[in-house]
């Protein structure tokens, strides 16, 4: 009697998965609908950009001249108007209760000390609960009024027939994103995410879901290799993952308006190395669990910190060394360097080939500990 | 001069065995399942392994089947070690668990179809309509597993233990649970397979049924294999009748007379048995009772079932 035929028991592997996992709702919401509804979502919520900040003008000398001045001072956006207050006691009263982020107090006479040329002050009050917001509110109103004081100084020299002094100018352009909207950053970063939930999560469920229903035990009293058997379980969360993909930079640049410079083929390789990963961290959890929610959870537990640690929310460089170093054993981060790189920089192979051989390197070695678990699991 | 033929596997033979189990240990940690089993399954048998809770005859029956690895010994079916040749050895073997299981959202034909192809065997639409019909599954054909009743799975178990044809079927308490029809019709078809020629191994907890199936009968208590023998000659070793007295009052203890006849005192006090080969005891045995003041309220003579054979060797009162 010759072995059984390989070809046909992967495929019967495959396509029983397939089965399973397109009847099962709860999969199927986490493989098409949900990254789909997330992606939008936080496309939308996530806005790194820091504008209209809320912000009370306190005009104590109410003349033209401190008028123009706050007019001026919110026309860029950055800060709004959001109420005006008698005095800086009130004002800060609309921070402490959150009606305001910011205030500006513009003494008395500074419209006459101004044209005087007396020096004066403005005081700017800032709620420094988020610091970043607090940060970009404070630096655009000393940007506005450093701007400003340099304009007086101009005319007096001129009017004092003086020279006006030389003076450096710094003309920033904008690469990759020159609007600096947070989208085109964000969504490759999401993208890796996302497929971190589809493929990990999903592998984990579908592998444990055999033991939880106890049809383990038929599975392993056939001649079924455990390759064969790995390769049939696996195959069709690779196409999922590749499919969501696909939709994901769809969405991400005809919803986001996410620039596609790079060659797809780079991008595919790098998916498809990703996906060799976040498979084998998905076999591994699932040699680990006995039902679909111990799953879940080890997936999960594997997740968070794999995304904090990759880059996709705060910089990497701003950890502490030693936390930097983790992240090279982090394929989520390599991913999203990745992405970013084909998707804004138009980055080849000769930029990404560090990323890419990483990738390689950590999918082969969690999809090579994974492997052997399982098969001391089922041998 | 040509080369020899290669030798063929031992159960290639004719009359070799189909499985050779030699010197078979399994430990869980501390707990020795099976501490050296010795046993060979006759090519076309149907061969019952009784055995109290726990005696090592599911371990024993998942080691031939691939399911578990021994710690020690050799399994071989058809000639084949089980681990080595496991891809040979495992598509000529077919389990049905114990446990019902079933796949939530496939079908019967899926499920029966999906489990040929992991035997590596393309399920036929003639083959696949004759298992559905022998097992009174073809109305169910499309129906989700889920939907099934237990009695349903549990023909659907058998079922993927036959799409692949297997030469050894072993069935791990195949009626458990079933009603008396269903046992009747599983029977019927267990008889069928073996005169198509494929060897049954069958654990039961009912004796019955293994008195009714079998034709040999291994006992296994404490990971020990106690008798293996033909069910007649078993049945006629240890006695061909059973002699059942019913008293009008309890007893806590068995009158010497009674003890010299071999009687034994049924739990409750209100009962005494005696088994022998022939009749010649009754008479001595009423005597003896009425001598010692018991008063008979009913007596009753029957065959020496498995299942007094059965109790008589796992609670060591016969040696085997």
């Amino acid at each position: 009697m010759t072995g059984p035929s390989p070809r046909l028991q992967v495929a019967a592997v495959f396509r029983k998965e397939v089965r399973q996992t397109v009847r099962d709702r709860r999969i199927m919401f986490m493989v098409v609908a949900a990254p789909m509804v997330q992606t939008l979502i936080f496309g939308f919520a996530v806005d790194f950009d820091v504008d209209k900040v809320p912000t009370e003008v306190v005009d104590l000398d109410r003349s033209a001249e401190s008028r123009e001045h706050a007019r001026r001072l919110l026309a860029d956006g950055t800060l709004l108007r959001s109420g005006e207050s008698s005095s800086a006691e009130e004002a800060s009263r609309k921070i402490d209760v959150g009606l305001a982020a910011a205030a500006v107090v513009m003494p008395r006479r500074l419209g006459s000390d101004l044209v005087a040329r007396r020096p004066a002050e403005v005081q700017v009050i800032l709620d420094g609960t988020d610091p970043n917001r607090a940060s970009i509110a404070g630096a655009a109103a000393s940007r506005y009024f450093g701007e400003r004081g340099e304009e007086l100084m101009r005319e007096r020299l001129r009017a004092a027939g003086l020279r006006e002094p030389g003076q450096v100018e710094s003309v920033p352009r904008v690469a990759y994103n020159p609007r600096l909207k947070t989208a085109p950053y964000l969504v490759p970063g999401i993208a890796a995410t996302l497929l971190v939930i589809v493929t990990t999560l999903v592998t984990a469920m579908g592998l444990s879901r055999e033991r939880e229903n106890g049809t383990m035990e038929q599975v392993l009293v056939t001649p079924i290799r455990p390759l064969w058997l790995l390769l049939g379980k696996l195959l069709p969360f690779l196409l999922i993952g590749l499919l969501d993909m696909g939709l994901l930079i769809g969405v991400g640049t005809w919803v986001f308006e996410v620039p596609l410079r790079g060659s797809l083929l780079v991008a595919g390789v790098g998916v498809a190395l990703y996906l060799f990963s976040t498979l084998g961290v998905g076999l591994l959890i699932s040699t680990v669990s006995q039902t679909q929610q111990q799953a879940f959870l080890g997936g999960f537990l594997f997740m968070l910190p794999a995304i904090l640690l990759s880059g996709i929310m705060t910089p990497i460089r701003a950890m502490p060394d030693w936390l930097q170093a983790i992240t090279y054993v982090n394929p989520v981060r390599h991913f999203a360097e990745v992405m970013r790189g084909v998707l804004l920089h138009g980055s080849g192979l000769e930029d990404l080939w560090f990323q890419l051989a990483l990738l390689a390197f950590l999918g082969a070695a969690i999809m090579g500990l994974a492997v052997a678990r399982f098969r001391t699991q089922i041998a | 001069m040509t080369a020899p033929e290669p030798a063929l596997p031992s159960a290639e033979v004719p009359g070799a065995p189909v499985v050779e189990v030699r010197g078979l240990v399994k430990r869980f940690g501390d707990l020795t399942a099976v501490a050296g089993v010795d046993l060979e399954i006759r090519r076309g048998e149907i061969f019952a392994l009784l055995g109290p809770n726990g005696a090592g005859k599911t371990t024993l029956i998942s080691v031939v089947a691939g399911l578990l690895r021994a710690t020690a010994g050799e399994v071989r079916v058809l000639g084949r070690d089980v681990v080595r040749d496991y891809r040979h050895t495992r598509r000529s073997v077919g389990l049905v668990p114990q446990e019902l299981n079933f796949d939530p959202f496939l079908t019967v034909e899926e499920a029966l179809r999906f489990q040929a192809g992991y035997f590596g065997v393309r399920l036929g639409e003639e083959r696949l309509v004759e298992i559905l019909t022998a097992l009174d599954l073809i109305a169910k054909r499309h129906t989700n597993s889920r939907a099934l009743s237990g009695g349903m799975k549990r023909r659907l178990l058998i079922g993927k233990a036959l799409v692949h044809e297997p030469k050894v079927l072993f069935l791990d308490e195949p009626t458990a649970g079933v009603d008396v029809e269903l046992r009747r019709s599983l029977w019927a078809y267990v008889r069928e397979l073996r005169s198509r020629g494929t060897t049954i191994v069958l654990t039961t907890h009912y004796l019955d049924e293994a008195e009714e199936l079998a034709d040999r009968v291994g006992v296994i208590d404490g990971g020990r294999i106690v008798v293996v023998e033909e069910k007649e000659a078993l049945l006629r070793r240890y006695g061909g009748r059973t002699f059942r007295l019913a008293l009008e009052a309890p007893i806590a203890e068995l009158p010497p007379a009674l003890a010299a006849l071999g009687a034994r005192l049924e739990p409750g006090g209100a009962e005494l048995s005696i088994e022998t080969s022939g009749s010649a005891l009754l008479g001595p045995a009423l005597r003896a009772a009425e001598e010692a003041g018991l008063t008979v309220r009913d007596a009753e003579t029957r065959r020496t079932t498995l299942e007094d054979v059965f109790v008589r060797l796992v609670s060591g009162r016969e040696p085997a």
